[in-house]
């Protein structure tokens, strides 16, 4: 559970700051290398075939920034964006959200399109969305332009970089840009996500659970 | 496109997203099998799903494409598990024509429906003991990392015309003002002594008694009783002192372990629970496909299912799991649906029992003028089931007549439009589950086909999960069900890991 790595992250033993724990989850059609930006930032691995990450509920990853340290639960969508399936719970108390398309592939720019007006509709309205446009290392064959999604970006208040999975480019950067955006107040500092609830352990005493109330 | 193609072959497909399917399909994928899961809807769940409040408003039971195929295959689906007698009605110009000098319910229709993506409104809504097999699966299995849950903060019982809270825990009792001292001390003389109870009542040879009976022979104030029958117990008057001391165990064993009562709510509905399991089979790698509306039929050589006929597609597998809807209509000739469940929802604008702090309840509603025993659970705001400023409000008993009759007594009492005090019905559905949990009854069916019923009256998914475990065991006799999933700091995504990637026969 969240609370297990806890302070023990932070690179030189202190504990002085805060943890702020944030869900995010990764969108945008098959093969556009949504799972190849989440290896890339929380393993720096890049497999050129990369079959899905079997196993993986979700991976974790932290960022120190200033006296705060923002760690990541990042959701990949396990394929079930393939045949339109993804589950409704997938977005629940999700705080920041990639929208991924490939930049030699004009139809999956439509799709994330798709993707950034499903999360308006479905997760909660703060929500920090940030639009990827993957695979820059192909630019030459790029069929959507930077400007194009540059625009779009501005107009419906998307954080907007171009990264590469393979070369790393931006990948760290993205993930940096959407850590700087997050609200970093007391809710998020707790360990059971969106402070409503709780997640269930085996030895769950009572003193550890955050039952305040977010709003 | 191309793109809709699915593969065609698997060790299993699973055809319906309910919980039980659900289940094992993330625990055939958990061990390794390829996993095809599909459903007709475009929604996970079945019949145990969550709905917002506009599409439960314009619910229609969906009904698989019928064109006429080939006869040689045993066409997919059947009407007796329909959700029946389905209605939903605004109540905003009774609750205002009611109140005429209350001007504060200025809520209109349209603001409620402009929410209506915060709703999460349960067909079935379940509740978890917090020692039950349900909660030790999600923790055990690991899945308790994808859902978030809520204790139920208070147990009521409507006791002499009013609600009042049921003392759960210890201290509970002894702050209760209600009872008197003596009746305190009868009360958990009974409850901490109920092993020796049960031996005593063997001895002696009156388990036929009902648990009704029993507590009055053991001297217990009506109120005293009133609490343990209905409150604790949830049994009906001549439910058996066996099944009566058991659930009373039941409760008593998971309390203290989470939250002030012995309950737990999944955050954001229970249709998340469903959801889950089948976020845990795709991350083991199984292939989801909602929305398979052309799902035609399965096809049988030598009393074997073969593969199933989706589309213009053939998809083969060796075994079969069907949620009991998708079952063929031959093998359900001898099934006759005896009992159903009635329901009902309720938007209304206060709690039931207000007080300073939000309350997730849990309401026994004693059977009386021969009515069942009813469940009532009233969630607000912080279960992410409804917008702030509203609650919802569930009822659920076993079937008598209908609905509307069944829960006729409590809307009287409980929502009484000239008690001003009393919340008011914003908006109301009723409807009919069936309520059949034994499919042992269905003939002849293929050897590798495996049915899995709806929901049940139960309170919890305990019996549920017995299910599945027993399908489980029949298809995978000597493997194991649901073993812990690795925690995100054990993943290790290496060569190891791709070469074992690579061995493995992709069938794709």
């Amino acid at each position: 559970m969240a609370n297990r790595s806890g302070t023990a992250q932070r690179p030189n033993g202190q504990t002085q700051g805060k943890i702020c724990q944030f869900k995010l989850v990764l969108l945008g059609e098959s093969a556009v290398g949504k799972s190849s930006l989440v290896l890339r930032f929380v393993k720096g691995q890049f497999h050129e075939y990369q079959e899905s990450t079997i196993g993986a509920a979700f991976l974790t990853q932290t960022i120190c920034l200033d006296d705060t340290t923002v760690k990541f639960e990042i959701w990949d969508t396990a394929g079930q964006e393939r045949y339109h399936s993804l589950a409704p719970m997938y977005y629940r108390g999700a705080q920041a959200a990639i929208v991924v398309y490939d930049i030699t592939n004009q139809d999956t720019f439509g799709r994330a399109k798709t993707w950034v007006k499903e999360l308006q509709r479905q997760a909660s309205p703060n929500i920090v969305i940030a639009l990827a446009g993957n695979k820059q290392d192909l630019a030459n064959k790029r069929l959507v332009e930077y400007e194009e999604a540059q625009t779009y970006a501005d107009e419906n208040g998307l954080l907007f970089m171009e990264t590469s999975a393979k070369t790393a480019m931006n990948v760290n950067d993205i993930f940096l840009a959407i850590a700087k955006k997050l609200p970093k107040n007391e809710q998020n500092t707790g360990q059971t996500g969106s402070g409503q609830g709780r997640r269930l352990t085996e030895d769950n005493p009572d003193n550890k659970t955050v039952m305040n109330c977010c709003k | 496109m191309d793109n809709n193609q699915l593969p065609t072959k698997f060790d299993l497909i699973v055809i319906g997203t309910g919980l039980i399917e659900s289940i094992l399909s993330a625990a055939a994928s958990r061990i390794g099998k390829t996993v095809l899961h599909i459903d007709s809807n475009d929604y996970y769940g079945c019949n145990w799903a969550s709905f917002n409040l506009q599409t439960l408003h314009n619910f229609t039971v969906s009904k698989l494409e019928t064109d006429n195929s080939d006869d040689d295959c045993l066409r997919i689906g059947n009407n007796l598990f329909d959700i029946k007698n389905f209605k939903t009605t605004w109540h905003f110009s009774d609750a205002q024509s009611n109140n005429p000098e209350e001007t504060e319910i200025s809520v209109t229709q349209e603001d409620l429906l402009a929410h209506s993506r915060r709703f999460n409104i349960d067909l079935v809504p379940k509740i978890h003991y917090a020692r039950g097999d349900f909660v030790q699966l999600l923790i055990s299995s690991n899945i308790a990392r994808y859902v978030e849950y809520r204790s139920v903060s208070r147990v009521l019982t409507y006791l002499n015309g009013q609600l009042e809270v049921v003392p759960c825990s210890r201290s509970d009792v002894f702050a209760n003002n209600k009872v008197s001292v003596i009746e305190k001390r009868m009360l958990m003389k009974l409850l901490t002594s109920l092993e020796k109870i049960e031996e005593r009542l063997q001895d002696e040879n009156q388990c036929k008694k009902s648990f009704f009976e029993f507590l009055k022979d053991e001297r217990l104030s009506p109120s005293l009783i009133h609490y343990v029958l209905y409150a604790m117990a949830r049994c009906e008057n001549n439910d058996s002192v066996k099944q009566g001391i058991e659930s009373t165990k039941r409760f008593l064993h998971s309390l203290g372990r989470f939250g002030k009562t012995p309950f737990l709510f999944s955050l954001y509905g229970s249709g998340e629970t469903a959801q889950a399991f089948c976020r845990l089979s795709a991350v083991f790698g199984a292939i989801f496909a909602l929305n398979q509306t052309s799902l035609k039929g399965l096809k049988t050589t030598d009393e074997k299912l073969t593969h199933i006929l989706n589309g213009d597609q053939e998809i083969f597998a060796e075994q079969f799991v069907l949620g009991a809807q998708y079952a063929p209509q031959k093998f359900m000739k001898k099934l006759e649906i005896q009992q159903f469940i009635s329901r009902a929802v309720f938007i209304t604008d206060r709690s039931l029992l207000p007080s300073e702090q939000e309350h997730l309840t849990l309401l026994m509603f004693p059977p009386e003028e021969g009515k069942n025993l009813i469940t009532i659970i009233e969630m607000g705001h912080l279960t992410g089931t409804c917008p702030k400023g509203f609650y919802l409000v569930h009822l659920t008993s076993k079937q008598i007549s209908s609905p509307h009759e069944d829960f006729q007594h409590v809307v009287q009492k409980l929502f009484n439009h000239e008690d001003k005090e009393a919340p008011a019905i914003l908006w109301s559905c009723y409807f009919s589950l069936p309520g059949i949990d034994n499919l042992d009854v269905c003939e002849s069916l293929p050897e590798n086909l495996f049915l899995c019923s709806g929901p049940d009256l139960d309170l919890d998914y305990d019996a549920s999960i017995k299910k599945a475990k027993e399908i489980f065991i029949k298809m995978y006799p000597d493997l194991e069900f649901l073993p812990r999933a690795p925690d995100p700091e054990e993943i290790i995504i290496g060569d190891d890991h791709e070469a074992e990637n690579k061995e493995e026969d992709k069938s794709v």
